[in-house]
C-alpha cells in the first residue's frame, strides 16, 4: 500500500490502516524520540504521545510533503513539548568544565552503530541534546532553534557548540576504550 | 532552513547515519496507544456531554429566573398569592408601581388587562378603568357598572353590565385560572401583554405603538369618546395577531485565536414584521402592519468540541447588539368587508435591542476557508421593553436557529 493511501484510509478511521502505519513508522520515530529522551522508558512515551497526535491531526496533513516528513516534524515537535522547559539549559554547564578541546576523527563516527551514537546523544545533558539533534540532525538553524525552544539564537549556538565539544570527547573516549 | 555553516562534515556524517536510524519499540506500545487514544474519544464524548447539560440546564435557570418569581399583595389581610402566570406578574407589577392618578395611557391599559383576568366574565369595554382606584397596595375594590354614558352602545351589551361587579381586587387567584379562561378571551390576554410592553416606556402609548399612533382616537369602531375609549376599547378590538418568522441576511467574519477559540463578529440585517387585525365590529375592520428595520453587530466566541477536517462541531455564546433602521406602519382599513384605504407611517427607532446567543453548531468546510454552518440555540432578549412591540417583546427567552457561510480569516 502506497503512502498516500495508506494515508486516506487511515484518515477514514481504518483500523489495520492505523496500525499499518505504526508498523511502518514505528521505528524511525522510535529512534527520534530516542534522541530527544533522556532514556528508553522517556522516549516511549514520546511515541505514544506523538503517535496519537498524528492520528488526531491526520486531517490537517495537506498531502502536498512527504507524509514521513510530517511525522516526524510531529514527533519533534511532541518531544520538545514534553521536555520539561525549565529542565532544558539547567544541568548543561556542569558538564563543560572538565572537558579538553581534541578534535576526533569523523572516521569514528562512521565506525559506530547508530544505536551506539543514540546512547551517545542520549548522555548529553537535556539542552545540549535538544539543540544537537535540533541543529545537526533535524537540520534547523539557529534562529529556527531560538524560536521553538524560546530561547536566544546567542544561546542554541553556545549550546551548540558545547554539545558538539562533549560529544567530540565522548566520542574519543570511546575509540580509546575499543 | 538554512545551515548557518555548509561545512560540516562532522554533523553531515552524523545526520546521515541517525536520520535512518531505526529501532524497534516495545511490542506493548501499539495497544498502549490505541487504550489512550479510546480514552480520549470517550472524554470528548463527556466534554459534549458536559456542555449540553451546562447549555440546557443554564438556559432553564435563565427561564425560571425571569418566569417563577413570585410577587405578593400588600395587604396584610389578605392572602398572598404565587402567580404562576409571567404576564399577569408583570401586569400586576406594573400596577403596583403606577401612580394612582396617573392618566398615562399605557397603565390604564395594563390595568384593565389585569381586571380581565380576575374576572374573566367580565367584558372589557364595560370597565371604567379612570374611576378604579388601583393603589399601591392593589387591595382596593371598587364596585361600579360598566356605563360610560355613551348612547350608541348596544342594549345587549348595557343589559350584561349591569348584571356584572367589577372587582379589582388582586386576591385569591385560583392557580388553574388560565385554564378556566375560555380560550378567545386567552388569546386577547395574550395579546394585551405583549402591547403592555410595547406601551410601557415613558413615551406613551402613541408615539410607541404603530396601530395607536396611525389611529390615535379615532381607533374604535364607534369613534368612541376620546382617549378615554382608545385606551379602553383598544384590546379587545384585537382579534389576532399574526407574526411573520423573522428574517436576517448578513456576514460573518471568524479569526482563531487558538486551535480550540474562535472569535466571531459580524454585521447582519434583520425584518421583524407582524400583522394585527381587528374584530369587525359596526361592520368597519382595520388590519395594521408592522415592519422593523433592524441592523446587529454579533460579537462572540466559539469553542470548538470536535475538530475534524471536513466536520466541526462547536458551541458558542455570542452578544448581539441591534439599531433599529426604522419602524414602519401601515393601517389598512375596511368598511363592509371592502377596503377603503390605507394610512401608512414611518418612525425613528430608538434605543438598542441587546441579546445573547448561546447555540451549538456544526460546520462543513468549503473552499477557500468558507464554511457552510447551522446552529440552533437559544436568544435571550435584553431590554427589549425599550423596542417597539415586536416577537421579541413577550418572549424573552426564543429559540435562535441560524444557517449561512462563515468565512474564516486564518486558518
Amino acid at each position: 500500500m502506497d503512502e498516500k493511501q495508506l494515508f486516506r484510509d487511515c484518515l477514514n478511521g481504518d483500523r489495520r490502516a492505523q496500525k499499518s502505519l505504526y508498523d511502518r513508522y514505528a521505528g524511525k520515530m522510535f529512534a527520534v524520540c530516542m534522541r530527544y529522551a533522556k532514556d528508553k522508558t522517556t522516549a516511549e512515551d514520546y511515541l505514544q504521545e506523538g503517535f496519537i497526535r498524528v492520528f488526531r491531526k491526520l486531517n490537517t496533513f495537506r498531502e502536498e510533503g512527504s507524509f514521513e516528513g510530517w511525522i516526524r516534524t510531529i514527533m519533534v515537535n511532541t518531544s520538545l513539548e514534553m521536555l520539561r522547559k525549565n529542565d532544558l539549559l539547567a544541568d548543561s554547564d556542569d558538564y563543560m568544565r572538565h572537558i579538553s578541546l581534541a578534535q576526533p576523527d569523523p572516521g569514528i563516527i562512521e565506525q559506530l552503530h547508530e544505536k551506539e551514537l543514540i546512547a551517545l546523544i542520549q548522555q548529553m545533558p537535556t539542552g545540549f541534546r535538544t539543540v544537537f539533534n535540533l541543529y545537526a540532525i533535524e537540520g534547523y538553524n539557529h534562529k529556527e532553534i531560538g524560536e521553538k525552544l524560546q530561547i536566544s539564537e546567542g544561546t542554541s549556538k553556545s549550546q551548540y557548540a558545547r554539545a558538539k565539544i562533549w560529544l567530540q570527547n565522548k566520542l574519543i573516549s570511546t575509540n580509546e576504550k575499543r | 532552513m538554512k545551515k548557518d555553516n555548509t561545512e560540516r562534515t562532522f554533523e553531515s556524517i552524523l545526520s546521515r547515519k541517525l536520520a535512518e536510524a531505526e529501532i524497534a519499540p516495545p511490542d506493548d506500545l501499539w495497544s498502549r496507544i490505541e487504550h489512550k487514544r479510546k480514552n480520549t474519544r470517550r472524554l470528548i464524548f463527556l466534554r459534549v456531554a458536559a456542555t449540553l447539560v451546562l447549555f440546557l440546564g443554564s438556559a432553564y435557570l435563565i427561564h425560571l429566573m425571569i418566569s417563577e418569581s413570585p410577587i405578593e399583595t400588600a395587604s396584610n389581610n389578605d392572602t398572598v398569592i404565587e402567580v404562576k402566570s409571567t404576564s399577569l406578574k408583570e401586569q400586576i407589577l406594573e400596577i403596583s408601581e403606577s401612580q394612582p392618578n396617573d392618566d398615562n395611557g399605557s397603565e390604564n391599559m395594563i390595568a384593565m388587562a389585569v381586571a380581565y383576568e380576575i374576572q374573566p366574565e367580565t367584558e372589557f369595554k364595560k370597565i371604567d378603568l379612570t374611576t378604579t382606584n388601583i393603589s399601591s397596595d392593589i387591595t382596593h375594590t371598587d364596585n361600579q357598572s360598566g356605563n360610560y354614558g355613551d348612547p350608541e352602545i348596544d342594549e345587549e351589551e348595557e343589559q350584561a353590565v349591569e348584571n356584572k361587579t367589577i372587582n379589582t381586587k388582586i386576591v385569591l387567584l385560583p392557580d388553574n385560572f388560565e385554564d378556566e379562561l375560555p380560550k378567545e378571551k386567552k388569546s386577547v390576554q395574550k395579546w394585551s401583554v405583549g402591547l403592555a410592553y410595547g406601551s410601557n416606556i415613558d413615551r406613551g402609548p402613541a408615539a410607541q405603538n404603530g396601530p395607536q399612533r396611525l389611529t390615535n382616537s379615532s381607533f374604535g369602531f364607534d369613534e368612541f369618546q376620546g382617549e378615554l375609549a382608545f385606551e379602553t376599547v383598544y384590546f379587545q378590538q384585537i382579534e389576532n395577531t399574526s407574526f411573520e418568522p423573522p428574517f436576517s441576511i448578513g456576514a460573518l467574519v471568524n479569526l482563531p485565536i487558538t486551535n480550540r477559540f474562535r472569535l466571531e463578529a459580524g454585521l447582519f440585517y434583520t425584518l421583524l414584521a407582524h400583522e394585527s387585525r381587528t374584530m369587525v365590529i359596526n361592520n368597519k375592520q382595520s388590519v395594521f402592519n408592522t415592519r422593523l428595520h433592524y441592523l446587529g453587530i454579533p460579537v462572540g466566541i466559539q469553542w470548538i468540541i470536535i475538530n475534524g477536517r471536513v466536520i466541526r462541531f462547536y458551541v458558542s455564546q455570542s452578544l448581539v447588539i441591534e439599531k433599529g433602521l426604522s419602524a414602519e406602519y401601515s393601517a389598512d382599513r375596511y368598511e363592509k368587508g371592502r377596503f377603503q384605504k390605507t394610512e401608512q407611517s414611518r418612525e425613528e427607532i430608538r434605543g438598542v435591542q441587546l441579546s445573547c446567543n448561546s447555540s451549538i453548531g456544526m460546520e462543513f468546510s468549503l473552499p477557500q476557508n468558507f464554511a457552510l454552518f447551522g446552529q440552533a440555540g437559544v436568544q435571550v432578549y435584553l431590554m427589549n421593553k425599550t423596542q417597539p412591540f415586536n416577537l421579541r417583546s413577550e418572549h424573552m427567552i426564543w429559540p435562535a436557529v441560524q444557517t449561512g457561510i462563515r468565512w474564516r480569516i486564518a486558518n
